[in-house]
């Protein structure tokens, strides 16, 4: 008690140092580092977390068009899934894209929308190359690397109702977080979640019956393109150097990986589908 | 909290009996810099609201320190500021300090708990936002990988800044560690976009001294696969002096650039594909990272999108035509800090 009172005293002196700058209480700040606590580690249900991706992915597609080739789409669609039923969120109902640009670049959005670029395809040579970009895709929706950061981005602003929005309250505006969302593609993860992703992926790969040296060969590719170039640029500023992640996927998969280094690639199958990419 | 609201009216007197103003912080300006990423401008000003024994101020200092948001990550230093926070009334503090703790040593506890006992207002000086230490290394954001929490903050050498953030001055820094293995479970959310685009990234410096725990294990590890692997396989960096071909791939080296130019494909393809690509499409914008923040959602084509699904069946005919078998491969487990943080690729590449 007699703590509260000094405290009291000490804020009235405090208050009276401050003048009349003194801010008034924000009663609407106050509610949301209230909710922070109990938002911060509660589980997202699966729908909401779909109904987010999905309207992420309405976003990136506004970004870019899809690559207008219904074949090549199914075909990523199939390699996709086939990874992604190797995996422990097989349930998901996994989407697949390529976006019609020349940007080299990949984007995962929660709940299974997995987009990757043209330019991307480009620079991959094989089946087992893709493969391992779209299972590091995979990684991040499996660890629910974008959703968390979209949550955590989300408890630190002033979007209203955080909570009721990753509960899964029905007849909420997602919109803030979509927009908190596509910040994230546009700033980047952690390099920590990047790093994550690399290991998932060469092992969903991998799982998949390819080649598993897939990623480091698209990483390989990447680090030896101009990084000056426009169509690389989002890249290189929201990931870590190519050479850091091949550094790590290197240490981790040497002598692990020997049993599997016989596995297709499949550039043919791969090249049949891209060679025509226009 | 609301005591503040009940003494404004009298606030406005006092000043007269007290001719210096301490601070004249404001939250809601505070968290508009935290919030925007300004971490150095933002803590500045809620150290000075926690002078004036702001909780809230408090409780978000907590945050940046555990999230290493504009100051080294410092758990015992978010404890510290979590627990006055607690002290002074911040709801959820005493939760997310708990949390925070189980994470934590008991040394490092018993330090956090010493220095909120210590604490007194007006003893953490606002981070000054030019530090007096030398000038960041040109490539702060690009540079090296960093080990999250490992650092001391000490001057930044420049070959491991700590992303771009200014050393967090005057604030004492005590041990600066986790807990036995787990990794820091909080990072910023958003680290201020690297300024990559124009830059050409350099070859990675030479190795620190701490990167002598990496090399034996890789070493020996490599070694190993001249031993078992099959012929398909590219010989180990170990047992290679430096190949001629490192002028095409400058950047890289190692085990993988081996395999880049071994006879399993990459190295017949990599160079022409991808130097074309390099070529023509510099000066192609693509997309950019304000589009993707300005673009305006296309439901229709997310329609379209989701009509090129394919389920399980269709995968696996897919897989099938193709000879894919599947495998049981566990997951890579998680590096610990203390081997991945001063890893490069340089340095393990071939001597």
């Amino acid at each position: 008690m007699m703590h509260k009172i000094g405290l009291g005293l000490l804020l009235l002196v405090i208050a009276a140092l401050a003048g009349a700058e003194m801010p008034a209480i924000d009663i609407g700040r106050l509610v949301d580092l209230t909710s922070k606590v109990a938002t911060a580690n509660a589980p997202i249900p699966v729908e909401r977390e779909i109904e987010i991706g999905r309207g992420l992915a309405a976003s990136m597609l506004g970004a870019s068009p899809l690559y207008p080739d219904d074949g090549l789409q199914r075909y990523i669609n199939h390699v996709g899934r086939w990874l992604a039923d190797r995996t422990e969120r097989a349930s998901l109902p996994w989407h697949f894209a390529v976006l019609d640009t020349e940007t080299v670049n990949a984007f995962a959005a929660p709940g299974g929308y997995i987009f990757v670029t043209k330019g991307l395809l480009r620079v991959a040579g094989s089946e087992s190359e893709l493969a391992g970009v779209l299972a590091h895709e995979i990684g991040h929706v499996l660890r629910s690397h974008h959703l968390e950061a979209i949550r955590k981005q989300a408890m630190a602003g002033i979007v209203a109702d955080v909570a009721g929005m990753f509960a899964g309250n029905r007849g909420v505006d997602l919109g803030p977080l979509i927009g908190i969302g596509m910040q994230v593609y546009a700033r980047g993860l952690d390099r920590d979640d990047e790093f994550e992703a690399d290991r998932i992926g060469v092992v969903v790969a991998t799982r998949g019956g390819y080649e598993p040296y897939g990623l480091p060969r698209v990483l390989l590719a990447l680090n030896a393109m101009n990084p000056a170039a426009g169509n690389l640029s989002l890249l290189s500023s929201t990931h870590p150097p190519f050479p850091d992640r091949l550094a790590r996927l290197e240490q981790l998969m040497l002598g692990r990986f020997d049993a599997y280094a016989a596995q297709p690639q499949l550039a043919e199958r791969y090249q049949g589908y891209c060679r025509a990419l226009h | 909290m609301y005591a503040r609201i009940v003494i404004r009216p009298l606030a406005a007197m006092l000043p007269i009996l007290l001719a210096v103003r301490v601070f004249a912080a404001d939250f809601g300006n505070a968290m508009a810099l935290y919030q925007g990423g300004r971490y150095p401008e933002a803590i500045t000003e809620f150290l000075a609201l926690a002078n004036g024994l702001d909780a809230d101020a408090m409780f978000i200092l907590g945050d940046m320190y555990a999230n290493g948001q504009g100051v080294t990550q410092d758990p015992v230093q978010a404890h510290k500021w979590y627990n006055l926070a607690t002290a002074h009334g911040a709801k959820g503090a005493a939760q997310v300090r708990d949390q925070l703790a189980a994470r934590m040593t008991a040394v490092q506890v018993a330090d956090a708990q010493g220095l909120a006992r210590a604490w007194q207002p007006g003893q953490d000086e606002p981070v000054t936002e030019a530090p007096a230490e030398p000038a960041p290394p040109p490539k702060p954001a690009k540079a090296k990988p960093v080990a999250p929490v490992k650092k001391a903050p000490t001057t930044a050498e420049p070959p491991t800044p700590i992303r771009s953030e200014p050393p967090p001055a005057p604030i004492p820094a005590p041990d600066a560690r986790w807990a036995a293995a787990e990794p820091p479970p909080a990072t910023p959310p958003m680290p201020s976009v690297p300024p990559a685009a124009t830059e050409i990234p350099t070859p990675a410096p030479a190795a620190p001294p701490r990167v002598e725990v990496l090399p034996p294990t890789a070493r020996s590890a490599s070694v190993a696969v001249t031993e078992t692997a099959p012929p398909a396989v590219p010989a180990p960096p170990a047992a290679q002096t430096p190949p001629p071909a490192a002028t095409t791939t400058p950047r890289s080296g190692g085990f993988f650039a081996n395999l880049a130019r071994g006879t399993t494909g990459l190295f017949g393809r990599s160079p022409a594909p991808t130097e074309r690509t390099a070529t023509a499409t510099i000066g192609i914008r693509g997309l950019s990272a304000d589009e993707l923040r300005s673009a305006n959602p296309n439901p229709a084509a997310v329609q379209q999108m989701e009509a090129y699904r394919a389920d399980t069946v269709q995968a696996s005919s897919f897989a099938r035509d193709a000879a894919l078998a599947a495998q049981t491969v566990e997951y890579l487990p998680s590096p610990t800090p203390a081997t991945t943080g001063q890893n490069s690729y340089q340095p393990l590449g071939p001597r």
